[in-house]
């Protein structure tokens, strides 16, 4: 069977190739048509990954729950004095990793997407976004198979979750984009520079302390106008524990502008690794 | 079937020597571009050069352009261009229809998988749907001659496995534009014939351009050759024979290596034909003699001498040595002057390297070796693609001959 295609491909100067609105309509289209190779690749990730260790899934259990125990002991034992919070502690704690995780796995593993790619990324034509793109579905799938994990803590500390969790989805949605957003940036600039993959670690690790992943939003440390204001993972991880305690965003305003951000960084990104993605290949 | 698939027009690429510098510099374009800065590509930065320089051509459906030239001329840096993996700094490539690469077929394996899922992830890469791949998948296994192993981790493949998935995948993409680079290396024989029909087949419907070093399979291939030389066009045409011609006088005719553990020593070796003294060029069927001013330590007794043809491959052609020939030579250790006459040689015209050694009669010590040393040119027209061109004596015959039917059957069955 032979595919007919009079498709016409130009190669130009990248300046021209990619300058001007136009390009959007472009971007949407090979977006469209990479979905199944996304898909594809996302399937390939999570499959050989799991192939080879025994524990397989179980590692993704592993580190929130551990976290957990390690700081509901320090809460215990009044090593860090961490207010009350509105739900049991232990659960708090998994609640606030799984939203920090995905953000930080997610982050952490496209950074490597363009280098990990290899020859790949240096012989073969085709989108790059997809690369990116497809890093997403292995924070997704973690992210998935954490909430019966979940569940059971709600069961075995005796907490009811509110019924607006179900909703919960739309706060990762924004966050999704962010991830990729940034993603974007983060994989083209590591592969140009590899200390990149080094300076997301330890943003990551330092990050986890600067939202509100294992204490509530501070009400006056001096630090809390940068932990509930100026991080955006913050107003994620404060919507997706208001949505699971009180049925409502007790603070919107942070949800809403992280959202807009998200928007913002997922389009320019996008945009960024549209034009740039061509001086890579050569720079890899 | 003769509309132009792919066009160059004055194509150009620069890169940067240094890493730091090429960081650099990759950074301030991804600033330029992201400002919408137009920068001045014409001009080089420091510490950059020309990769590919002004580069135009043609190609019409059914051609098959060679592209040769020396390690770092820019065949690859070319092909990454058209294959749109890099953009040029200059200039503009116009590509019609689907591009396929037999390029680094083994790239984007993923080691923990089966055969089977990752040529469902290699044909989505490279522009395959789920259907097409569905539909060829059959074909794929078969080519490949995988077996059972289509099914156990491509970790587990030898390298020659890998490559016959990765090519099994690659050539049925059915492109309208092939690019090839320097593929038909690996795997064994079996499968390189096999190889070398499908691309002759995808060859018919496509126009390709092929990268190689050997230039016996270029001049078979190859409908239009392109020799590149440090980023420019050196030749350009249909001439095949001419563009590899192009593509050898970029290197310096041999100054020859000499080695040996110094038990003996080749003096001076001298061409004559017909009468006249060192020569450099015969016609082709004209005797050449061969003479070879020699020393060989007396510890030596039975020492063995030849002398040996090679292409301008450097593969050795053709062999002349005492041994071999039956003549006993037995070393005093006075001067020998040996002296070889070749009647009719009959290679095919071109350009020859003759090498002359001396070893001991058990031929593992070689007292004296003189590789590629000489040059010899054949003169007369090139015909046919071997370095031999037997002088046959001929006998044609048609009409009033009676086959037997049954003879005819037989050779007919035969293949």
């Amino acid at each position: 069977m032979r595919m007919k295609s009079d498709k016409v491909t130009i190669y130009e100067p990248n300046h021209i190739m990619k300058a001007g609105i136009r390009v959007w309509a472009d971007m949407f289209r090979e977006l469209m048509e990479s979905r199944e190779l996304i898909w594809r690749l996302i399937v390939r990730d999570i499959s050989a990954r799991y192939k080879q260790s025994t524990l397989g899934i179980f590692w993704s259990f592993l580190t929130p729950l551990v976290m957990m125990f390690v700081f509901v002991w320090i809460r215990q034992r009044n090593i860090l004095p961490i207010q009350e919070t509105t739900m049991p502690y232990a659960a708090f704690v998994f609640l606030g990793q799984m939203v920090w995780l995905f953000f930080s796995h997610g982050l952490t593993v496209s950074t490597n997407s363009l280098v990990g790619a290899g020859a790949l990324l240096t012989k073969i034509n085709f989108p790059r976004e997809v690369l990116v793109l497809s890093k997403l579905g292995e924070t997704v799938f973690e992210f998935l198979i954490r909430i019966p994990l979940l569940m059971i803590i709600f069961l075995w500390v005796g907490f009811a979750p509110k019924l607006t969790i179900v909703l919960v989805p739309f706060i990762i949605l924004p966050l999704s984009l962010m991830v990729i957003g940034l993603g974007f940036f983060v994989s083209l600039f590591n592969a140009i520079i590899r200390d990149v993959s080094s300076l997301v670690g330890i943003t990551m690790s330092i990050g986890m302390f600067a939202t509100p992943v294992i204490y509530p939003p501070p009400k006056n440390w001096p630090l809390s106008f940068w932990v509930n204001c100026v991080n955006p993972v913050s107003g994620f991880v404060t919507a997706v524990r208001d949505l699971t305690t009180v049925g409502y965003l007790t603070d919107p305003g942070s949800y809403i502008t992280a959202s807009l951000f998200s928007l913002l960084v997922f389009f320019v990104g996008w945009r960024f690794f549209h034009l740039v993605e061509p001086l890579i290949a050569e720079r890899v | 079937m003769s509309e132009v698939l792919v066009k160059v027009e004055d194509v150009s690429k620069k890169f940067c020597k240094n890493l730091k510098r090429t960081m650099l510099y990759g950074l301030q374009e991804i600033m330029g571009n992201m400002l919408g800065v137009m920068e001045n590509n014409d001009n080089l930065r420091k510490g950059e050069f020309w990769a590919v320089n002004n580069v135009s051509f043609e190609l019409k459906r059914g051609e098959c352009l060679g592209l040769i030239g020396s390690n770092g001329a820019g065949k690859s840096t070319l092909l990454k261009m058209l294959n749109g993996i890099i953009a040029p700094d200059n200039g503009r490539i116009m590509i019609k229809g689907r591009v396929g690469a037999l390029i680094e077929v083994t790239a984007g394996f993923h080691p923990m998988l089966t055969g089977r899922e990752n040529i469902y992830i290699k044909g989505s890469i490279l522009g395959l749907s789920k259907k097409e791949i569905d539909k060829k998948i059959d074909e794929i296994i078969e080519f490949s001659e995988l077996g059972d192993f289509i099914d156990s981790p491509v970790k587990h493949y030898s390298s020659g496995m890998n490559v016959r998935l990765g090519f099994s995948i690659a050539t049925q993409m059915e492109p309208d534009v092939l690019l090839i680079d320097e593929i038909l290396a690996v795997g064994d024989v079996g499968f390189k014939a096999k190889c070398f029909n499908a691309i002759a087949r995808l060859v018919k419907n496509a126009a390709v351009i092929f990268v190689s070093h050997s230039m016996p399979q270029v001049a078979r291939v190859c409908s239009h050759v392109c020799s590149m030389n440090k980023g420019k066009v050196t030749y350009l045409g249909a001439d095949v024979p001419k563009g590899i011609e192009f593509y050898y006088s970029q290197f310096e005719a041999g100054k020859g290596i000499v080695t040996g553990n110094g038990k003996a020593t080749i003096h001076k070796i001298e061409l004559t034909s017909n009468g006249k003294r060192d020569i450099t060029q015969i016609n082709y069927l004209d005797d050449l003699t061969v003479i070879l001013y020699v020393t060989v330590d007396p510890d030596v007794k039975d020492p063995n001498i030849g002398i040996y043809f090679l292409s301008r491959e450097l593969q050795i052609i053709a062999q002349c040595s005492s041994m071999s020939n039956k003549i006993p030579i037995h070393n005093t250790g006075d001067p020998f002057k040996i002296t070889i006459n070749l009647p009719r040689v009959n290679f095919n015209p071109g350009i020859y390297m003759i090498s002359a050694s001396v070893t001991d009669e058990t031929r593992v010590d070689v007292l004296a070796l003189h590789y590629a040393i000489k040059e010899l040119k054949v003169c007369g027209e090139y015909i046919g693609r071997a370095p031999i061109n037997l002088a046959g004596e001929w006998e044609v015959k048609q009409g009033g001959i009676k086959w037997h039917e049954k003879y005819k059957e037989k050779i007919l069955g035969d293949n």
